[in-house]
C-alpha cells in the first residue's frame, strides 16, 4: 500500500454506476431491516406492556442477541440460508428489533400517568386512548429510538460486505482484497454519509410530527 | 457429519497455536490491552471535562457520529491508511472504537453528579483533588461501568473481525471454517465467541448494578 | 342519565338542593361499599354507606391513606369495589358500559392531565367530540366554557405548556364540564396551586356551582378547604371509615368522635362563626339608641358581608359589645356578643 494514494478520483469518476448500485443495495437492505424490525418491535412492545411478566424475558433475549457480534451472526446464518439477500435480511432485522424494542418500551412507559388517567376518566376506549393520546405523546421518544436504529443498521449492512452480502461493505472488502484503498475510503465515507443523511431526515420528521415540543 | 459440540470437546482442538485456548487467550489479551489503552486516553479527559461541566453537547454529537461508523469500517480504514495487516490495524481499530464510549460515559458520569453533593463536599473542607477522588469518581462509577460494557463488546467484536485481516484470534475459526466448509469448526467458533461476549457482558452488567447499589448505600 | 343545563334554568342553589333531597332519588349513593387492595391486610374502604343529593357540593376530607380518593374513583369506576354497590341516579354504575358512564362524569385531578399535544380548545372539546357533537355545537360550547371559567378566549389556540398553573386548572374544569355531565368529581384540584391562586379558584368554584348546579364531589386533605366549599363534609378516618358526614356547622358543633375533634383542630366555635355572614343573621332592628351609639363610637359598624368571627374580633378589639350591620350604605340592624354566642347553641 505504499505507492497507492488514499483515493483515486479518476477511478471514482469511471465507476459511478457501480457505486450507485451499491448505494441502492445498501438502502434496500436498510429499509427492509428497518421496517421489518419496526413491525416486530411494535408487536413485542405491546405484548410486554399488556402482559407485564413478558417484559423480563423479552429484555433478556434482546440483551443476549445484542451482544452477538454482527460478523458472527452473519457467518452463522450463511451455511443455513446461502449468500443471497436472506442472510442480511434476517440478521439485520434481528438487530433492528433488538435495538429498537427497548426504546419503544421506554417511550410508552414515560408518557405521563396523569394524562392517561384523564383520558380514561373521560371515557375513551383503550384504542381511542392509544391513538389520540399515547402514540402522539410517545412519538418524540420513538423517533429518537428510530434514529439510533437506522444509523446502527446502516453501519451493520457494511459488515455484511465481508461476505459479499451487498452494499458499501462490498466495496470495502473488495478494497481489502485488492489492496486498493480508494474502494475502502469510498465505501466508508459513503456509508457514514448515508447514516448522517438518514439521521437528519428523521430529525426533520420528528420536528414536523411534534411541533408542541422543542426537539430533544 | 460432525457437530460443533464434537469440535469443542475434541482435546486436540484446544492445543497448539491454532487451538481454541491459544486463540481465546490472544483474543482476550488483545481486548484487555486495547481497553486499557483507550481508558488511559479517554478517562482522564472525560473526567476532567465532566468536572468542569464542559463539552456535553460535543459528547452527544460524537456519540451519534460513532454509531454510524461500524468496526469493520474503522478496521478497513486503518488498513487502507497503511496500517498493514494482522495485529497492528486490529489493535489500533479496537482502541479507536473503545475511546468514544469510555470518554462519553466518564464525561456524563461526572457531569451528572448533583451539584449539591459537590457543594457538600466542598463545605466539608475537601480540597478540589479530594472532591474529585473521594466524591465525584466514586459516584460516577456505575455509568463508567456501563461505558466499559459498551467498549468491551465493541472491542471483542473487532478482535473477531481482526481474523479477516490476518490476525490469529477466535475469528479464525470462522474464516477457516468457511474456507474448508467445516461447519463444525465454524459453529464451534461461533459458540466460543458468543459465549465469551456474553460472559464478559453479564459480568460487567452485574458489576454496574452492584456499584449502583453501593452508591445508593453511600449517599 | 339526566344532564344539567348550563344557562337559563340554573336555579339549583344550595337551599333548593337540600329541599329537593327529601323525596328524590339521590344523585350518588354508596351502599355497603368496601374495597380491599391486593396485598393489603386491612381494607382501604370499610363498609361505606353514603348518599349525595342533586346539586350538592360534597367534600371528602381526611388524612393520607384514609381512602377518600379511592372512594371518589369508585364513582367513575376507575376502581371497582370489592363488595357493595354504587348508584348514580338510582342506577348501579357497574351495569352501565364504563365509557358511557365516564362520558357523563366530569373528572378533575391535581395535575390536571391536559393533553400537551392539543390546544386548549381541543382539550375542552374532547368529550363532546367523543359523543359526536356537531362542529358548530362544539365551538359554541367551548367558547361558553372558557367564559364561564373566567379565561380569555385568546387562550383557546394555545397549548397547555404555555399556561400558568392556575390557568391549567381552570381549563381542566372547563374540559370536565364540556359535555354537561350530571356529576363532577374533583381530586385535590387545588393542592398544587399557590395559596393566593387557590383562594381565587375556590371562590370561582363556588360561583360556578351556584350558576350551574351540578352535583360535585371534591376530595381534599385540607379541612379548611373542605369546610369552606362543602354543603356537607364527609370526614374519613384512616382505614376507610366514614367518621362523620354533616354540614360544616354541625360538624364543628357536634363532632362525632375523638378523631373528628382532633382532625378539625382548634377554635371550632370561632370557625363556626366564620361560616355565617352578618347579613344572614337575625338582627335587632335599627333604633335611635343604635344611631346614638354609632354616633358617639360605642358601637362598631361592619358590612353585611363580614362574618360572625369578624364581628367577635371587632368587638374584642374595640371593647364594645354591639356590632351594627351596614348593607349598601344603610344600617340594617345590630347584634350583640351574647346573641352571637347564643347562636352557637342552636
Amino acid at each position: 500500500m505504499d505507492a497507492e494514494p488514499l483515493i483515486r478520483w479518476d477511478w471514482l469518476g469511471n465507476h459511478l454506476d457501480d457505486v450507485w448500485e451499491r448505494t441502492t443495495e445498501h438502502l434496500l437492505l436498510t429499509v427492509v431491516a428497518f421496517f421489518a424490525g419496526l413491525v416486530i418491535s411494535a408487536m413485542l412492545t405491546s405484548i410486554s406492556r399488556r402482559w407485564r411478566w413478558t417484559a423480563t424475558p423479552i429484555s433478556a433475549v434482546t440483551t443476549v442477541l445484542y451482544t452477538i457480534p454482527s460478523i458472527v451472526l452473519f457467518a452463522a446464518l450463511i451455511p443455513w440460508l446461502g449468500t443471497g439477500l436472506s442472510v442480511p435480511a434476517v440478521a439485520l432485522t434481528t438487530y433492528s428489533l433488538v435495538v429498537l424494542t427497548p426504546f419503544l418500551i421506554v417511550a410508552f412507559d414515560e408518557v405521563d400517568r396523569a394524562t392517561l388517567d384523564a383520558a380514561d376518566a373521560m371515557g375513551m376506549t383503550r384504542r381511542q386512548r392509544l391513538v389520540s393520546v399515547e402514540i402522539p405523546l410517545a412519538l418524540p421518544a420513538v423517533i429518537a429510538g428510530l434514529r439510533v436504529t437506522a444509523v446502527t443498521i446502516i453501519g451493520l449492512v457494511t459488515v455484511g460486505g465481508i461476505f459479499g452480502l451487498g452494499g458499501y461493505g462490498n466495496l470495502i472488502q473488495d478494497g481489502l482484497n485488492r489492496a486498493f484503498p480508494t474502494l475502502i475510503v469510498v465505501g466508508v465515507v459513503l456509508s457514514v454519509l448515508m447514516a448522517l443523511v438518514v439521521d437528519l431526515l428523521l430529525v426533520a420528521v420528528g420536528a414536523m410530527v411534534s411541533p408542541w415540543r422543542r426537539s430533544r | 457429519m460432525s457437530s460443533p459440540l464434537t469440535f469443542l470437546t475434541e482435546a486436540s482442538n484446544w492445543t497448539g497455536p491454532d487451538g481454541i485456548a491459544s486463540r481465546l487467550g490472544t483474543h482476550m489479551w488483545v481486548s484487555l490491552t486495547a481497553v486499557l489503552a483507550a481508558a488511559v486516553v479517554a478517562l482522564p479527559l472525560g473526567v476532567y471535562l465532566g468536572h468542569i461541566r464542559r463539552g456535553r453537547v460535543a459528547a452527544v454529537a460524537i456519540a451519534n457520529l460513532t454509531r454510524a461508523i461500524p468496526s469493520f469500517a474503522v478496521l478497513a480504514f486503518v488498513v487502507a491508511a497503511g496500517g498493514g495487516i494482522g495485529f497492528k490495524p486490529t489493535w489500533t481499530a479496537m482502541v479507536a472504537l473503545a475511546i468514544p464510549p469510555l470518554f462519553i460515559s466518564a464525561l456524563v458520569g461526572v457531569a451528572e453528579i448533583d451539584d449539591a453533593v459537590v457543594d457538600a463536599a466542598r463545605g466539608m473542607g475537601m480540597r478540589p483533588r479530594q472532591i474529585l477522588t473521594l466524591a465525584e469518581i466514586p459516584l460516577a462509577v456505575p455509568l463508567l461501568l456501563s461505558g466499559l460494557r459498551v467498549a468491551s463488546s465493541q472491542v471483542i467484536a473487532t478482535a473477531t473481525l481482526g481474523a479477516f485481516v490476518g490476525y490469529n484470534t477466535l475469528g479464525r475459526f470462522i474464516t477457516v471454517g468457511r474456507a474448508n466448509r467445516d461447519d463444525a469448526m465454524l459453529y464451534g467458533g461461533v459458540i466460543v465467541i458468543v459465549g465469551t461476549a456474553l460472559i464478559v457482558d453479564q459480568l460487567l452488567r452485574l458489576a454496574a448494578k452492584r456499584s449502583l447499589q453501593w452508591r445508593k448505600a453511600q449517599q | 342519565m339526566s344532564t344539567t343545563a348550563l344557562s337559563g334554568s340554573a336555579n339549583a342553589t344550595k337551599d333548593a338542593a337540600s329541599d329537593a333531597s327529601a323525596s328524590v332519588v339521590p344523585a350518588i349513593e354508596f351502599r355497603d361499599v368496601s374495597k380491599v387492595f391486593e396485598g393489603n391486610d386491612s381494607p382501604t374502604i370499610d363498609d361505606l354507606s353514603l348518599s349525595i343529593n342533586h346539586g350538592e357540593l360534597v367534600t371528602f376530607v381526611g388524612p393520607s391513606g384514609c381512602g377518600k380518593t379511592t372512594t371518589l374513583r369508585l364513582i367513575n369506576r376507575l376502581i371497582e369495589p370489592s363488595t357493595g354497590t354504587i348508584h348514580i341516579e338510582g342506577r348501579d354504575v357497574s351495569e352501565v358500559p364504563v365509557e358511557e358512564l365516564r362520558r357523563d362524569i366530569g373528572y378533575v385531578i391535581q395535575q390536571v392531565g391536559l393533553f400537551p399535544h392539543r390546544t386548549v380548545a381541543q382539550n375542552i372539546a374532547t368529550v363532546p367530540k367523543l359523543l359526536g357533537w356537531s362542529k358548530t355545537d362544539i365551538t359554541a360550547r367551548v367558547e361558553e366554557l372558557v367564559d364561564l371559567v373566567g379565561l380569555d378566549r385568546a387562550i383557546l389556540g394555545r397549548h397547555p405548556a404555555a399556561l400558568s398553573g392556575g390557568q391549567q386548572q381552570r381549563v381542566g374544569v372547563a374540559r370536565a364540564l364540556a359535555a354537561r355531565p350530571s356529576v363532577l368529581l374533583m381530586d385535590e384540584p387545588y393542592s398544587a396551586v399557590d395559596p393566593v391562586v387557590r383562594a381565587h379558584l375556590q371562590d370561582e368554584l363556588l360561583a360556578l356551582h351556584h350558576r350551574v348546579g351540578t352535583t360535585i364531589v371534591l376530595v381534599t386533605h385540607d379541612i379548611d378547604e373542605a369546610v369552606r366549599l362543602g354543603d356537607r363534609v364527609a370526614v374519613f378516618a384512616v382505614g376507610g371509615r366514614l367518621a362523620q358526614f354533616a354540614t360544616p356547622d354541625e360538624l364543628m358543633a357536634v363532632p362525632a368522635d375523638e378523631f373528628v375533634v382532633s382532625f378539625l383542630g382548634p377554635d371550632r366555635q370561632l370557625r363556626r362563626l366564620a361560616l355565617r355572614h352578618l347579613g344572614d343573621l337575625p338582627l335587632t332592628d335599627p333604633s335611635p339608641d343604635l344611631d346614638a351609639a354609632i354616633a358617639d363610637g360605642s358601637a362598631v359598624v361592619l358590612d353585611a358581608a363580614a362574618t360572625g368571627r369578624n364581628a367577635v374580633d371587632a368587638m374584642l378589639d374595640s371593647g364594645h359589645r354591639t356590632v351594627a350591620v351596614r348593607s349598601d350604605g344603610t344600617i340594617t340592624g345590630s347584634i350583640t356578643l351574647d346573641e352571637l354566642a347564643r347562636l352557637l347553641e342552636t
